[in-house]
């Protein structure tokens, strides 16, 4: 596993080549004449990041040789060099071993020992030892020295060393490139095996980054990266939701728990209103559109196990390179290839079962409080309307007789969930000469949803070449085709989706019948005076109602790199997306809707949508890169062009007068029809230049110019430029003798992006239609509506300050970035004056601004034999819109019953929830008083609300006051590695802090009007003005009902979440194991547990669940009818050899 | 070589730049596939007249009628009539429902203008019609409508805002209003340049469409509003001795829905009782209250909505 990484880091670090810092060209050129073989290799170190490793005393390097060569690769340069001599290599990664020619490597000997030391000192005391990577892999070439003198050794191809020493007492210190050195103490032991922790070399570690690669000390922008290996185990099906807690900055909302559901990503807060705030992904340099999709995450067509990395770019300086899509952020997202001379073969198989947990699950009324209820609301009406008492036999039979109702009743919501299978399963296969190279991965995963007859299936394979025609030439080609199916439901809407209805559903009935049949439709008990709801029966509907998607998506790319001139290189690539989509409905005749039952009339519909998409990019980049002394500098130049175009029909069928055959020729008619078309294109121009003194002082400028389709002809092409620098201040003088500090870099950028999802067509002017006499005939009259010339793309301009600082050999890495982001141009529909012919247009006119701080934390407390490594991370986010449309007329957003839940405006946060305020219960007192302000359903004990505007009457909208603010004030992330010996253990833990959600079904269903079951604390309520209740769940109706469910701060409650998100817990089999199988043999097993628990004062089930049918951006925090999060169990299996 | 290959490769891409990113609606009509052929102008000048119908059925007569000695409005205390802006307009109070009237016909007339505005400023594009006289029928339909919402406005508001051509919104915000002088310059060199361009479109006339007559008749009474009887008489000389218009017989007939555009009619806005957004609801509207069906002779049409019977003629109109 190490080996692979390291090899994947080269991998990378060659295919970035041309993007990279000039200081390691992986190519090599060589002129020498009868030079000696040592001084030939130094030079190939000098040149590349390889290094040998060879016993002085064994290999004559002395020999001299003659070698040219051009831009040769290290195994065509090796290749010349020992072609002569009598030496045997072997590549290991960035290790190269060199040996005797066909003989036997002997123990090795101390490397160059004094004579007079030996003969003064003769060395008596033997040691012996194998020294191995962490994961039991021998480690050949480890430098092996007794502390404080020149005596020592390297190991041999199997790791193993001896040692003669004069005594045993003294240190062993065991050093080697890329690993962390460990001392031992000898104590007089004879055998000394020791394991070397991977040591990541932070500062040289090369991050992807736009359009390009640079190792992390050249960096100058905020750029945040995600382990790999800390989140390979998670059970989940898309990549976002393994990200979660991962970099700081970056919050990922899990807003629902619809396998294959869309998840909200934000990066550095809310700077667009109406254009999104979705990142912009980027897929082996291919822009993938990733806008929320709440029913299916783009990202779920991604199989996580083909990504290498992934790297998020936060500042202006690293996404202006993206120019009119970057202002939100980017994610960069490599997949894996496969490797030059290697074969290997990658198995992976995970299965595991979720569940919902109890935590959060409604609490509603049980049968009895059901009833109590019912009749409670049936009394007052027969009071309000006849006068009199009610008597047993006013109440339907089914609520008489209390001590008949045994237990809870129905528990609809438990009816419909189910334990659920989830199982992933991987075969990669990859093989590669020095020449070409070649992956095939293909995958399985599968999840069912803990709401019974749902679920998410995906079939993935990913195949890609790369290979070298000569030495100038490259090429590669990679296809990504994936098939994902969905059976979905309703859910997250309101209370007449299939999960809303399980939470209001009558708990006296039942829901199979006496043969154990479901029974379709549940009917309350009628009454004259109050019956309540009815509904279909969810589990039932969840069967019996067929909500399918379908998505096949192919990706492919095809690139070759040419190298034009010393340094110049050429890279030209042509990649394309093919995206079929199909989602159909039946809904069948035995289905009813809310209080209305099916009968014999009613009938069943259908809906058939297809669309097919195509996006296609060629790019061509130009490279270039130099080093003049300490100068180093290098050179992008590219021209993109992009264009996309989808096409989609869709049917919508009625009636069908049977369920037999449920196709759409089986309707008698198509009700409503329609086909859409949209298409964009964009031509890109970019550059970048980045600059470096010693490494020490660095520089970066961008640029990039787009132009879109989507802006109006006067501002059709955008420019975003870019500056960033750094200091590197650790490599000062002044500082080097500080040996604590490993590096110490301070940042800032300053640049402008932007966000141009502002719809493909708004700036052109439709031709509206209307009808107009002329000669007694009918005619068609036709008017120009308002275009916009001058619509263009929001605009982003963001300043970062930050810091990094690595201490203590890496064992403390701290990094800070404050920032303060500016969004100009935000799109607002704005009232125009009339004269124009129109009254409103959207305009660019608003402007948020978000101010923040992110720190991210990694310590490294322990090593050795066990050894922990934790991150924590934490980002704060302040927002303020700054200004809307001409008047700052506040922007009202949402809905509930009819009336807005938020308001944007000027000065606050975006969308604040905006209700009444609840202003206790109506007492007698009250009542008697004409002056108190009325409500609909003022009655004794039932709720009321201030009035704000003090008019005497309760009304929506004029009496609403901002009830809070549904933005947290930080989210955070903290992960844990720990191994000790084969195992190996990680914690994750997320969460946030501040913000307010409202919990959307219970202000939707929550009255006393016995429609629906409530929450149980309504058993709490109003009863008399001597049983008052607890003073907040108000009395029931009588012939006048209450209005308690209206957007109120009854139903806003804190957000603050702490999740324990991963456990997972692994265990290497010993080599011995694996490799008497296979000699490059590696097993790991694991068991996870994900969402394990959940830390909240929310009574709902999940603080960051959003409703589907309101604007993540505008109306946040509306938590209503969530498909429940799984917590999930599950064990897995990584073999590869 | 080979990088010639891709040099000519990036320049032809630049160069075919500003097609590739020219992307239009593909499905919906719009400004992008429009002005094709002479059928998409003759469809704009249609859609001169909806403001006219819309304001008409809704806005003017509420400003212009009500207030004026021909009709008053009458409230019946029987339906629910808490909003009506009818009232305060007899009486020339100002208030917030009234304010919502006079937005709209404001609003509405700025809206035809615009058309106007917006059928004038492309028919200068090059195109081969298949008549030369439609070309000059739209073009006179389009100064003819301009001068009759401007004709409106100006009765009502005095001195506007004279704008001639499409505008945007900027162009548009802190725009002064013009003198009434002026307007109506404006107004009488628009109906003249109609007249012309109508006289040499006498043979595609359409009933419910601007024609010389209509032009002449609304310059005469332009001149008449502006106290110029010299003009005005010449002006409306020209129309009767046009020999086209004469009065009916029956005064009765004038409005008759059955006898539709007749020789009396020199300009009418078109109605049509097939469709509701084509339809007028003066029938309902102002038809006595007591009167049931009746008048309406609508058996589809029960009338217990709270807008009929408020607009009552003076006994002197009648």
């Amino acid at each position: 596993m190490v080996t692979s990484l390291i090899l994947a880091a080269t991998f990378l670090f060659q295919t970035a080549q041309g993007f990279a810092p000039a200081g390691n060209p992986k190519l090599i050129t060589l002129s020498k004449s009868a030079a000696p073989i040592r001084e030939v290799l130094k030079d190939i170190e000098k040149q590349t990041d390889y290094r040998f490793f060879y016993s002085h005393a064994q290999v004559n390097t002395k020999a001299r040789i003659d070698v040219r060569v051009n831009l040769a690769s290290i195994e065509e340069t090796l290749e010349v060099i020992f072609r002569a001599a009598p030496i045997d290599y072997k590549i290991n990664g960035r290790q190269i071993l060199l040996s005797p020619k066909k003989e036997r490597i002997r123990l090795p000997a101390l490397i160059a020992p004094p004579k007079e030391q030996i003969l003064e000192n003769y060395p008596q005391f033997k040691i012996t030892g194998l020294v191995k990577t962490m994961n039991q892999e021998p480690l050949p070439g480890v430098t092996v020295m007794l502390k404080g003198t020149g005596s020592g050794t390297i190991t041999d191809i199997n790791g193993a060393y001896e040692l003669m020493l004069s005594d045993g007492s003294g240190r062993l210190v065991f050093s080697f490139i890329g690993y962390a050195s460990q001392e031992v103490p000898i104590n007089n032991q004879n055998v000394i095996n020791v394991s070397l922790e991977e040591d990541r070399q932070a500062l040289e570690e090369i991050v992807v980054i736009g359009y390009g690669a640079q190792k992390s000390k050249d960096l100058t922008g905020a750029i945040g990266s995600v382990d790999k290996k800390t989140i390979r185990d998670l059970p989940v099906a898309s990549i976002d939701q393994k990200m979660v807690g991962q970099v700081a900055g970056v919050r990922i909302q899990s807003v629902s728990g619809i396998p294959g559901g869309g998840a909200s990503i934000k990066i550095r807060g809310t700077g667009s209103m109406g254009a999104g705030n979705q990142p912009l992904y980027v897929i082996d340099g291919m822009p993938y559109s990733a806008d929320m999709n709440f029913n299916t995450n783009p990202l779920s067509l991604l199989n996580s196990s083909d990504i290498e990395s992934i790297t998020v770019l936060k500042d202006a300086s690293s996404t202006a390179i993206y120019g009119s899509r970057g202002a939100n952020g980017v994610i960069l997202i490599n997949t894996n290839k496969g490797q030059y001379d290697r074969t290997q073969i990658q198995i992976s198989s995970m299965r595991g079962v979720q569940s919902v947990p109890e935590k959060g699950r409604p609490v509603l009324m049980n049968q009895r409080e059901f009833a109590e209820l019912q009749r409670e609301r049936i009394t007052k009406i027969i009071y309000d309307r006849e006068k009199r008492e009610a008597t047993l036999e006013d109440f339907p039979e089914e609520y008489r007789h209390y001590d008949q109702m045994i237990g809870e009743g129905t528990d609809w919501y438990d009816l419909i969930l189910q334990n659920a299978r989830i199982q992933d399963h991987n075969i990669g296969i990859s093989r590669g000469n020095s020449n070409s190279k070649f992956s095939l991965n293909l995958g399985y995963f599968e999840q069912e949803g803990v709401v019974r007859h749902t679920g998410f299936e995906r079939f993935s394979a990913k195949l890609s070449a790369d290979s070298k025609l000569g030495n100038k030439i490259s090429l590669g080609a990679s296809l990504l085709p994936t098939y994902i199916r969905q059976n979905r439901t309703t859910s997250n809407s309101g209370r007449d989706d299939i999960i809303g209805n399980a939470l209001w559903q009558n708990p006296v009935m039942k829901p199979y019948d006496e043969n154990g049949n479901l029974i379709p439709f549940i009917n309350s008990p009628p009454n004259v005076y109050k019956s309540a709801w009815s509904g279909v029966n969810p589990l039932f509907a969840l069967r019996e109602i067929k909500r399918k998607n379908q998505n096949f998506q192919t990706m492919g790319i095809f690139y070759v790199d040419v190298e034009l001139w010393k340094g110049l290189k050429l890279k030209s690539s042509f990649n394309g997306i093919l995206n079929n989509v199909e989602n159909s409905t039946y809904t069948p005749t035995t289905i009813g809707s809310p209080n209305s039952p099916p009968n014999q009339a009613t009938v069943g519909s259908a809906s058939l949508g297809r669309s097919h998409s195509f996006n296609w990019l060629n790019e061509n980049i130009l490279t270039y890169s130099q080093s003049v002394g300490d100068h180093l500098f290098d050179a992008l130049l590219g021209y993109t062009a992009q264009s996309f175009r989808s096409n989609g029909i869709n049917l919508d069928a009625v009636p069908f007068t049977s369920d037999v055959v449920t196709t759409i020729n089986a309707a008698q008619a198509i009700r409503s029809w329609g086909q859409d078309i949209q298409k964009w294109t964009m031509l890109s121009y970019l550059g970048r230049v980045n600059y470096s003194y010693k490494h020490r002082y660095l520089a970066t400028a961008t640029f990039r110019r787009d132009g879109s389709s989507r802006f109006g002809s006067n501002n059709r092409y955008a420019n975003f430029p870019s500056v960033a620098v750094a200091w590197r201040i650790s490599q000062e003088n002044f500082m080097k003798d500080i040996q604590a500090i490993d590096d110490f870099k301070i940042r800032s950028s300053f640049g402008k992006s932007g966000n141009n999802n502002i719809g493909n067509y708004s700036h052109v002017a439709g031709v509206g239609s209307e009808s107009y006499l002329i000669d007694n005939q009918q005619v068609s009259a036709l008017a120009i509506g308002i275009g916009n010339p001058h619509l263009t793309w929001e605009e982003s301009r963001q300043l970062d300050l930050g810091f990094d600082i690595l201490a203590f050999r890496e064992k403390i890495s701290f990094t800070a970035d404050y920032y303060f982001r500016k969004s100009v141009d935000m799109l607002i529909n704005n009232r125009i004056p009339a004269v124009t012919g129109f009254t409103s247009q959207t305009i660019n006119i608003g402007s948020i601004q978000n101010r923040g701080l992110e720190i991210n934390l990694g310590i490294k407390p322990l090593s050795g034999n066990l050894t922990w490594s934790s991150n924590f991370n934490i980002a704060f986010n302040r927002n303020k819109v700054l200004s809307l449309n001409n008047n700052n007329d506040p922007v009202y957003s949402g809905d509930n019953d009819g009336n807005p839940s938020h308001i944007t405006m000027a000065g606050k946060p975006i969308a604040q929830f905006y209700g009444y305020i609840f202003n206790g219960l109506v007492t007698a007192e009250d009542l008697a008083n004409p002056n108190f302000p009325r409500s609909n359903g003022h009655i004794l004990g039932g709720p009321t609300f201030k009035d704000l505007n003090a008019d005497g009457i309760i009304n929506p909208v004029t009496d609403y006051a901002i009830l809070g603010n549904p933005h947290e004030k930080f989210f955070y992330g903290f992960t844990n590695n720990l191994s000790y010996n084969n195992f190996d253990l990680s914690v994750i833990l997320s969460g946030q802090y501040g913000g307010k959600v409202v919990n959307g079904l219970r202000q939707t269903l929550d009255n006393t009007n016995a429609h629906f079951n409530i929450h149980k604390e309504w058993v709490n309520r109003w009863r008399s003005p001597e049983s008052p209740g607890d003073g907040r769940h108000g009395a029931v109706g009588g012939e006048i009902g209450t209005n308690s469910h209206t957007m109120s701060n009854l139903w806003i409650e804190d957000a603050s979440f702490l999740r324990l998100s991963n456990i997972s817990l692994g265990y290497t089999l010993p080599s011995q194991w694996s490799k008497a199988v296979h000699p490059k043999g590696s097993a790991r097993l694991y068991i996870t547990g994900q969402n394990l628990l959940m830390f909240t004062r929310y009574k709902g089930a999940n603080p960051e669940a959003q409703a589907s049918n309101r604007s993540i951006d505008l109306a946040p925090g509306f938590d209503i009818a969530s498909y429940p999060m799984a917590r999930t169990f599950s064990m897995g299996l990584n073999l590869s050899f | 070589m080979k990088h010639l290959i891709y040099l000519i490769l990036l320049s032809l891409l630049s160069a075919c730049s500003d097609r590739f990113l020219e992307q239009f609606p593909e499905t919906s009509l719009n400004e992008g596939s429009f002005y094709k052929s002479e059928n998409d102008f003759i469809g704009m000048a249609n859609g001169l007249y909806t403001p006219l119908r819309d304001y008409t059925r809704s806005q003017f007569w509420i400003l212009a009628e009500i207030p004026s000695d021909n009709t008053s409005f009458m409230f019946n205390a029987s339906e629910n009539a808490s909003s009506s802006s009818w009232q305060p307009s007899d009486f020339f109070q100002s208030t917030a429902s009234t304010e919502g009237t006079f937005d709209a016909f404001w609003t509405t007339s700025y809206r035809g203008i615009t058309r106007c505005n917006k059928l004038l400023s492309e028919l200068n594009r090059p195109l081969t019609w298949s008549n030369p006289a439609l070309q000059e029928r739209t073009l006179g339909e389009a100064k003819f409508m301009r001068a009759l919402y401007y004709f409106n406005l100006v009765r009502l508001f005095g001195g506007i805002p004279l704008i001639t051509t499409p505008i945007d919104y900027e162009q548009a915000t802190g725009i002064a209003r013009s003198t009434t002088e002026e307007i109506y310059n404006a107004i009488i060199k628009d109906l003249k340049e109609a007249t012309t361009h109508l006289k040499a479109a006498k043979d595609v006339k359409e009933a419910g469409r601007a024609t010389a007559g209509a032009a002449l008749s609304l310059l005469g009474k332009v001149y008449l509003t502006r106290l110029n009887y010299v003009d005005a008489e010449a002006t409306l000389k020209e129309v009767i001795q046009s020999g086209e218009y004469e009065l009916l017989a029956a005064y009765s007939d004038v409005f008759d829905p059955l006898n539709k555009n007749h020789r009396e009619s020199i300009f009418a806005v078109q109605y049509s009782e097939n469709n509701a957004g084509m339809a007028q609801d003066f029938i309902f509207r102002f038809v006595p209250h007591t009167s049931g069906g009746a008048i309406t002779q609508r058996s589809g049409v029960v009338i217990n909505n709270s807008w009929h019977g408020w607009n009552m003629p003076t006994r002197d109109l009648i």
